[in-house]
């Protein structure tokens, strides 16, 4: 079966490699592009948040180059998230389009997550759905982990552009792994590619930590490829912001892992007692904690209107002033 | 001295007022209530705020601006939810510490959070934690609850009867005031319950029934929502608001949906909508939104594309921020309200 999975940084890689073992053809749509916005936007309502838009183009531009079925999450608040693919879903109907959608209702329980695999992919060991969401967080921490070890080096080379074409080509290793054994073998060789860049071990760039709403700090095209940008402007950044992070946090799958919301919440306590739901509390806690580690900046990511990041916003004016060192 | 606890007159003061006034005055308190909204608090509430925040949002801190030097203790609940289906909007969950971001110098606040959904606290218990905190006992507060939730019952069987709650408040908490006003007669519509006309005789609107529906903080507030009670009534027109739904309708509209709305206020403009788009209760419906509202930015469109297909009841929506001029409401008012005439005098009128 063939299955459309919305941008939303590398989790198409993540997915596919691991969904071909149990069936699932992940297809992704065409990059965004402001083309494929600019139509998601008309469709969208007019003061949905951004990363709305920008799937909802991702799902138009996939169905018109044939795809039948979309798989995609929900979720039941408090942000509007959780409603976003009812009302997609809803939209491309009246819009006259033909499809199915596959939705995990509450993504960040792993056991609802293998339940919609099992159903989605007809394998029928519980075992196995559990398996393939795992190795999907295995696929994704590695793929941070390039995405990590780029933004150290990207400041200290002057070898940009092979420093790009190499991270591009490790993504398309990790996307034909189809197993663990092939993950470690590519991880390997990535490694090793790496290391051969030249880099001046001297230089002290100055550090530039990245927070805000997931999508918009994880999906290139909705930030205009800020973390690039910054590296190659030689800035060494920071994300606060991490896909398979955000999934151990929930799934424990390394349970030697520190559960960063956990940590985030506990720094954060004094400004903001309860988690505003998105990354709100997230990002007041990493904001601070970049802050004491003596980071030169912060930028904070949200799209226009977003709740919880407002609630960050207005907060994080009073953390800053009191822990950011003068 | 008696203890004085100051509530903003805005956001879900607009639902809970009697619950919270009765419940501090029962355990000896004074509550210190702000002034009604106008032009000046706006203006203070944008000014302590990020600009892109939603007009109720803005209209609350500059309440809350105002009794900052009026009372020993700020209420601000921490609302996450109160029951088992919804969540209030995440910029309730973090109300109180962006009040003490926003005013360094604001007095201490009651923040007692309600978390019925999430950790699964009930409304009571959070009730006496509020107590405690203001020294009260167990016992003390569990009577003071008892009498709060009486109180704000008997207001719900006001507003269930067909009274709109700004009324119902006068009449609860001001009552040499609501002598004044002209007698409310509800009246009975198949719902078992109405609407409520404050001025007798003809009109424009002649004896035509509308829904107001939204947000309460934006309907009953007459500063945000630029009076169109007192615009409508003084039309002649019944007026229906989302309170007055029993919760089995909305239930009802809940489960036609692909997944129920989950936000707390969301729920019930959803179904009160989605109801009356399709039954003859009333002549039109007119939906109420801040502009930069999250949830209403796709509710919105949920509730446009249902009166899209091929419902029976007119739809107007509007949306309000700090810029909304009161002669473009009124346009739209006007325009709609010819057109539902024209339908009733067509004969397709509600029964
Ligand atoms: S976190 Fe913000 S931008 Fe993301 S879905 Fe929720 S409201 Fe929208
Ligand atoms: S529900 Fe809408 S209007 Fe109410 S506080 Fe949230 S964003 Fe503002």
């Amino acid at each position: 079966m063939k299955v459309v999975i919305p941008h939303m940084g590398h989790l198409d890689i993540a997915c596919r490699g691991a969904l071909r073992n149990v069936g699932i053809d992940v297809v992704s749509p065409p990059r965004a592009s402001n083309v494929s916005l600019k139509l998601g936007a008309k469709y969208s309502p007019e003061l949905a948040c951004l990363p709305f838009k920008i799937n909802l183009g991702n799902f138009i531009d996939a169905i018109n180059g044939g795809a039948k079925t979309i798989m995609t999450a929900g979720g039941c608040g408090p942000c509007r998230f959780g409603y976003y693919s009812i009302l997609q879903e809803r939209i491309l109907q009246d819009m006259g389009y033909s499809f199915e959608m596959i939705r995990a209702d509450e993504p960040d329980k792993l056991a609802n997550l293998a339940k919609t695999l099992k159903e989605a992919s007809g394998i029928n060991s519980k075992f196995a759905a559990y398996k393939t969401v795992y190795f999907i967080w295995r696929r994704a921490h590695f793929l941070d982990k390039i995405i990590k070890w780029s933004d150290f080096i990207r400041p200290r080379t002057t070898e940009k552009g092979r420093l790009t074409r190499l991270c591009d080509e490790a993504f398309k290793m990790v996307d034909a792994a189809s197993s663990l054994k092939e993950l470690r073998a590519a991880a390997k060789k990535i490694k090793k590619s790496l290391k051969d860049i030249r880099i001046d071990k001297n230089k002290k760039p100055i550090r530039i930590g990245i927070v805000g709403e997931m999508f918009m700090v994880i999906e290139p095209f909705a930030n205009m490829g800020i973390e690039r940008k910054l590296g190659d402007l030689g800035a060494e950044v920071e994300r606060g912001v991490w896909l398979s992070r955000w999934m151990n946090d929930r799934f424990h799958f390394n349970p030697f892992q520190r559960n960063h919301m956990k940590v985030a919440k506990r720094i954060a306590r004094p400004y903001l007692k309860y988690h505003a739901g998105g990354e709100s509390i997230v990002t007041i806690g990493k904001t601070i904690k970049f802050a004491k580690r003596g980071f030169d900046g912060v930028v904070h990511i949200k799209p226009f209107s977003c709740m919880p990041e407002l609630v960050a916003q207005m907060i994080l004016t009073k953390p800053l002033m009191s822990t950011l060192p003068r | 001295m008696t203890l004085k606890i100051g509530i903003p007159r805005a956001l879900y003061y607009h639902k809970f007022y009697p619950i919270w006034h009765t419940f501090f005055t029962e355990l000896g308190a004074e509550v210190v209530l702000s002034q009604l909204s106008d032009k000046n608090i706006l203006k203070q509430g944008s000014d302590a705020t990020v600009d892109e925040f939603c007009l109720p949002i803005k209209v609350f801190f500059g309440h809350v601006n105002t009794l900052l030097k009026r009372c020993d203790l700020l209420f601000i609940p921490r609302l996450i939810s109160t029951e088992d289906e919804t969540y209030y909007c995440p910029k309730f969950f973090g109300l109180p510490d962006m009040v003490r971001v926003a005013f360094n110098d604001a007095a201490p606040i009651l923040e007692p959070t309600f978390n019925v959904k999430g950790e699964g606290i009930t409304v009571e218990e959070t009730f006496v934690d509020l107590g405690r905190s203001i020294l009260k006992g167990k016992r003390e507060s569990i009577a003071a609850y008892k009498k709060a939730v009486e109180k704000q019952s008997g207001f719900q069987s006001m507003v269930n009867d067909g009274m709109i709650p700004t009324e119902a408040y006068k009449i609860l908490f001001h009552p040499s005031a609501s002598n004044k006003l002209p007698p409310s007669p509800p009246f009975n519509s198949p719902l078992g319950k109405g609407g409520y006309s404050g001025v007798k005789g003809g009109g424009k609107g002649g004896g035509m029934k509308i829904a107001l529906i939204g947000h309460p903080y934006n309907i009953y507030d007459s500063f945000v929502s630029m009076n169109i009670i007192k615009k409508l009534m003084e039309r002649n027109i019944r007026l229906m608001t989302k309170e007055m739904f029993s919760d089995d309708i909305i239930k009802e509209e809940m489960k036609k949906l692909r997944r129920p709305v989950y936000w707390a206020s969301g729920r019930e403009i959803v179904g009160a909508a989605n109801h009356l788009l399709y039954s003859t209760e009333v002549d039109g419906i007119i939906f109420i939104g801040a502009f930069q509202c999250g949830p209403d930015s796709l509710l919105k469109t949920l509730i446009e594309k249902e009166a899209q297909r091929n419902s029976r009841t007119p739809l107007l929506t509007l949306s309000f921020d700090e810029h909304s001029g009161e002669a473009g409401l009124i346009t739209r008012l006007e325009a709609f309200l010819d057109m539902l005439a024209i339908r009733k005098r067509r004969g397709i009128a509600a029964s």
